[in-house]
């Protein structure tokens, strides 16, 4: 009976829109791997992680979200030990240091880091707005994102610090900050950078001066950035078809299974292709914050609201990075990029959310089934109509 | 259980709205900037999507191949490979560890191939060559280790291969990179920058011919430079074939020859012309020492090269038609022939030789012969070379009132004979020889004309200077019954299958000014300074063989009898009755003329007509 009901409330766009994405996500895998060999390892590999993500999303309805509250922070402390340890005794690929292997596979702790850090901010703020105005509780929280944030900044993977900052900034805003401590916060920011600037590592510079000119050095460090928009305008409209395009499978686009994924996306498949694709996104992102504004805490909100802000902020980042609009940061694109521990993560944050759906309502025997009318099924984009339709909900 | 439902309040709902805005209208942002780059810049972008992969490869042609006249192959086109740089496909990034790479394969230093690279990028399409002639393992290594070495590539390229090259390195000269002087003169004329061009004798003169046409192939290539599909091929033209008048065989058995005259004279160095003398085809040009061409072909090194120029007897000088040397009493043809062509045939006139004259004011020019001549006319005087008869013919004697014919009239004759200006045969560096005047004596030195400089002159002394190959062809000249032809190396330009494309024809240069019965009385009497004369040593040649031996004086250490040092020369031709070949053979400060340049004549003849009577057979 329970059963039953819970499986009304899963959200199926969002399981099915995740996973069409990883789906494509492999295919686009392939075809950038195509020249090496018959079969593709990796695509082997990323296709045991999306089974793997099938399982998450199969087995998180049963688990409720709420049994996460204390777990929460023994996640975090495994996680602080991890980066701390990948700092040690990781290996170092391409002058950073992010990875343990373990056997074929090899696990990118800052990657799972991310769910752990959502999870326990979610819990941090959990008990009302009112927790978030006391300024002692946000400090608390910029400490608490910080000590991660820097370990992953020490590999070095300044990416992916931002992005610790950004689903942060997020959750804060989201669990209702006074506006006065965002101000503060922006202007420490803009000293922090004023001053890091200052010793900025070189390939940081060299990332950030090639975003504004990526000509001036056309066989340098421009060459990714040059080639990847070159994959993506080559695409035109329709793309250049599967397996068929030439910056794709001449190895002109970089690192292209990894972070370029979407310029592979493209130049193949084109301006259809990757709009369809963006439009996917969109859907999945609105579903989820139509999980945070249906959860039944704040701990489910904050959980939803986190996940949504670490999936939209990495889309938008990566594919702004590939199209010419931000600078090059070694962000992968969710569900798409090749990797594994990210995959996983990712599908660990659909999971998270489909628990919060699933538990969204938890006295639901008043009423038949049948004359429940689902939350999600009312689009509530205007605030002001939202008031009522919660009021209609709960009667 | 109760109904806990928590309600959003307004402000959560209003942050939610917003979050949603942002949301939409990122990914409206996305989709925008994707339809700038994809739609509206997207033909632009293709384009460079296409040039990236999109190479248009030059074919380069093969070199024509150089035939001797038995069209035995003295200059061909061998494989061997070369290590290029492409520096379009290789990012800047990575330089430095393909450079490390690379050094340990190819035994360069990492800075040198550095600096190489670094020089590839002004042109970087094109191919920049990093070492030449590389071991096939090693160009195998190469191509298996692609993906670490973007932009290298091992590329089969031909590289010039010659036969005998220590004795035809100077007649065929050597191909190489274009000088940085020329740059610009050959990419005007569509070669490219890593082209090979011919740098000296025959490949530079023939150059046009030779090179042939590029083809062009368009490519496909992967980020790596390495070609993934030809697009479309349009073939190269392979250079034409040249087909020498020169024998191989001739010229190989004159180098031994020379060679061996020089040990036996301890002379440093020495050359030897031979020609057909009825069209002036060269049959062997041999200059001693010689250097090896295929040095130059392989790039030769810099430790090779100095060798090569610092050696004080001038391997790298052709010493066949850039060497110098008094003509000696083989002058005293010229003054013969101009006698009896404007003295009808005086051989009446006699001169007394006693062995020197002796001029008003003690200037004292002795004959060859201390001992004296006695009387001589014209035709004795060549055939024993008398120099009192020449000085007298020339600058008049002291005992008589003959005044001589004079020194404007033998420069006339000499001119007439070729002497002071360059034969014009096809090779590079020909020099034009001098022979004085009063007029220029006084223009260059500011000083009147003696009645010794014209005895001087009338031996050949002085400041008379020929090349071996002015001699030869002019004892061709009298051979032939008075053509001094155009030399000619190169007989024949045919196309890369053998067809005839073009006849070098023999050219005539100029007329001797003298009848028939003239050249026949000195050939005759060339003859007879064989049989009975100077060169009597070689009488016992059964070809016919008639000459000129000549001894020429120079400046140097006199020897223990306070002679000056002297080089050896011979010129002539044979058979006396249908001359075919003509020559001159000069050995630097070898001695006497009779002595080691006749006897390397006579070898000569002796090989090139029994060689070709057993062809014949």
């Amino acid at each position: 009976m329970i059963a039953v009901r819970k499986w009304r409330l899963y959200d199926y766009w969002l399981t099915i829109t995740a996973i069409i994405l990883a789906a494509i996500g492999i295919v686009l895998i392939r075809s950038a791997t195509l020249i090496e060999s018959d079969v593709s390892l990796d695509v082997i590999k990323q296709s045991i992680f999306l089974g793997m993500g099938v399982v998450i999303l199969t087995i998180a309805p049963k688990l409720n979200y709420r049994w996460l509250g204390s777990l929460a922070w023994i996640g975090y402390g495994a996680s602080v030990l991890m980066l701390a340890a990948v700092l040690v005794a990781g290996v170092s690929i391409g002058g950073s240091q992010r990875w343990f292997l373990i056997g074929p596979f090899s696990l990118q702790p800052s990657e799972l880091a991310k769910i752990a850090l959502i999870l326990v901010l979610a819990h941090y703020f959990s008990a009302g707005p009112h927790r978030v105005e006391d300024i002692r509780y946000f400090l608390g929280s910029m400490v608490i994102t910080a000590v991660p944030a820097f370990l992953v900044y020490r590999e070095p993977d300044l990416g992916t610090t931002l992005m610790y900052l950004g689903i942060w900034g997020a959750m804060v805003f989201m669990a209702g900050v006074p506006y006065r401590y965002i101000f503060a916060v922006a202007i420490g920011l803009l000293c922090a950078i004023f001053l890091q600037l200052v010793r900025i590592k070189e390939y940081m510079w060299e990332r950030i001066t090639t975003f504004l000119d990526p000509m001036a050095d056309p066989f340098g460090a421009g060459y990714n950035v040059l080639q990847a928009r070159i994959s993506v305008g080559a695409g035109e409209l329709w793309g250049r078809g599967l397996f068929q395009g030439s910056q794709t499978q001449l190895e002109y686009l970089r690192v292209q299974h990894k972070d370029f994924v979407f310029a592979v996306l493209a130049e193949e498949l084109g301006f259809v292709g990757s709009a369809l694709v963006l439009c996917l996104f969109v859907v999945l992102l609105i579903r989820a914050t139509l999980i945070a504004t249906s959860a039944r805490d704040h701990f489910g909100q904050n959980i939803a609201v986190g996940v949504t802000t670490f999936i939209f902020l990495q889309t938008f980042v990566n594919v702004g990075m590939i199209i010419g609009l931000l600078p090059v940061t070694g962000i992968p694109l969710p569900f798409m990029s090749y990797g594994g521990s990210a995959l996983l993560a990712t599908f660990l944050g659909i999971g998270l959310l489909q628990s919060v759906a699933v538990h969204s309502q938890v006295k639901t025997y008043a009423m038949p089934p049948v004359f429940q009318v689902p939350a999600r099924a009312r689009l509530r984009l205007l605030p002001w109509k939202t008031q009522s339709a919660e009021e209609t909900r709960g009667t | 259980m109760s109904e806990e439902k928590r309600r959003l309040t307004r402000r959560e709902a209003i942050r939610f709205y917003f979050l949603r805005i942002v949301l939409i209208g990122s990914f409206l942002v996305l989709v925008a900037r994707l339809w700038y780059i994809q739609i509206i810049r997207g033909p632009e972008y293709r384009d460079q999507a296409e040039n990236n992969s999109h190479r248009v490869l030059s074919v380069k042609p093969l070199r024509g191949v150089i035939h001797d006249v038995k069209l035995q192959r003295v200059a061909i086109n061998a494989p061997r490979f070369s290590v290029v740089a492409r520096m379009i496909d290789l990012p800047r990034d990575e330089i430095e560890n393909v450079a490390r790479r690379l050094a340990a394969l190819l035994e360069i230093p990492a800075p040198t191939i550095m600096e190489l690279m670094a020089e590839g990028l002004q042109s970087p399409y094109q191919p920049t060559i990093l070492k030449r002639d590389v071991p096939r393992h090693v160009a195998l290594i190469i191509e298996e280790e692609n993906p670490y070495l973007p932009g290298i590539s091992a590329e089969s390229r031909p590289v010039r291969e010659y036969a005998a090259g220590d004795s035809i390195g100077h007649i065929l000269g050597y191909v190489g990179p274009i000088p940085h002087e020329r740059t610009e003169f050959y990419l005007n004329r569509g070669y490219e920058r890593d082209d090979h061009v011919g740098l000296a004798g025959i490949e530079s003169v023939y150059e046009t011919e030779l090179h042939g046409e590029k083809g062009q192939r368009n490519v496909e290539v992967n980020a790596y430079g390495r070609t993934v599909r030809v697009l479309r091929e349009s073939p190269s033209q392979p250079g034409n074939n040249l087909v020498l008048g020169l024998d191989l065989d001739l010229q190989e058995a004159v180098t031994e020859m020379l060679q061996e005259g020089l040990v036996a004279s301890g002379a440093p160095s020495g050359a030897v012309v031979a020609m057909d003398v009825a069209s002036g085809a060269v049959r062997a040009l041999v200059s001693l020492p010689g250097y090896d061409n295929n040095l130059f072909a392989r790039s030769i090194s810099q430790e090779d090269y100095q060798r090569l120029a610092n050696d004080p007897s001038r391997p790298l000088v052709n010493q066949a038609i850039a060497g110098l040397y008094p003509p000696a009493s083989t002058f005293k043809l010229v003054s013969l022939a101009h006698w009896l062509e404007n003295h009808n045939m005086d051989l009446e006139t006699q001169f007394f030789c006693r062995g020197s004259i002796v001029l008003p004011g003690g200037w004292e020019f002795g004959c060859w012969k201390r001992s004296g001549h006695g009387w001589v006319n014209a035709y004795e005087g060549l055939v024993r070379s008398c120099d009192v008869f020449f000085y007298s013919l020339v600058g008049g004697s002291p005992d008589t009132d003959f005044e001589g014919i004079g020194p404007e009239a033998l420069a006339q004759a000499a001119t007439a004979c070729g002497f002071g200006h360059v034969t014009g045969i096809d090779l590079p560096g020909e020099q034009d020889g001098l022979m004085p005047t009063p007029e220029r004596k006084l223009r260059i030195k500011n000083e009147p004309w003696f009645q010794g400089d014209s005895y001087n002159s009338a031996i050949g002394q002085g400041d008379v200077l020929s090349t071996p190959l002015q001699l030869a062809n002019l004892s061709a000249a009298i051979a032939n019954g008075g053509k001094l032809m155009y030399p000619r190396v190169a007989a024949d330009i045919r196309g890369a299958q053998g067809e005839q494309l073009q006849r070098i024809e023999p050219r005539v240069a100029r007329r001797l000014p003298y009848s028939e019965q003239v050249l026949a009385l000195i050939r005759s009497a060339m003859r007879e300074v064989v049989v009975g004369g100077t060169a009597i040593r070689i009488a016992s040649n059964p070809y016919g063989i008639a000459g000129k031996t000549g001894t020429a004086e120079y400046p140097g250490p006199r020897d223990k009898d306070g002679y000056l040092p002297t080089h050896a020369l011979f010129t002539g031709f044979a058979p006396i009755d249908d001359p075919e070949l003509a020559f001159a053979v000069v050995l630097y400060g070898a001695g006497e003329g009779s002595e080691f340049a006749a006897p390397i004549a006579d070898k000569m003849t002796r090989f090139y007509f029994e060689s070709k009577g057993s062809a014949k057979q």
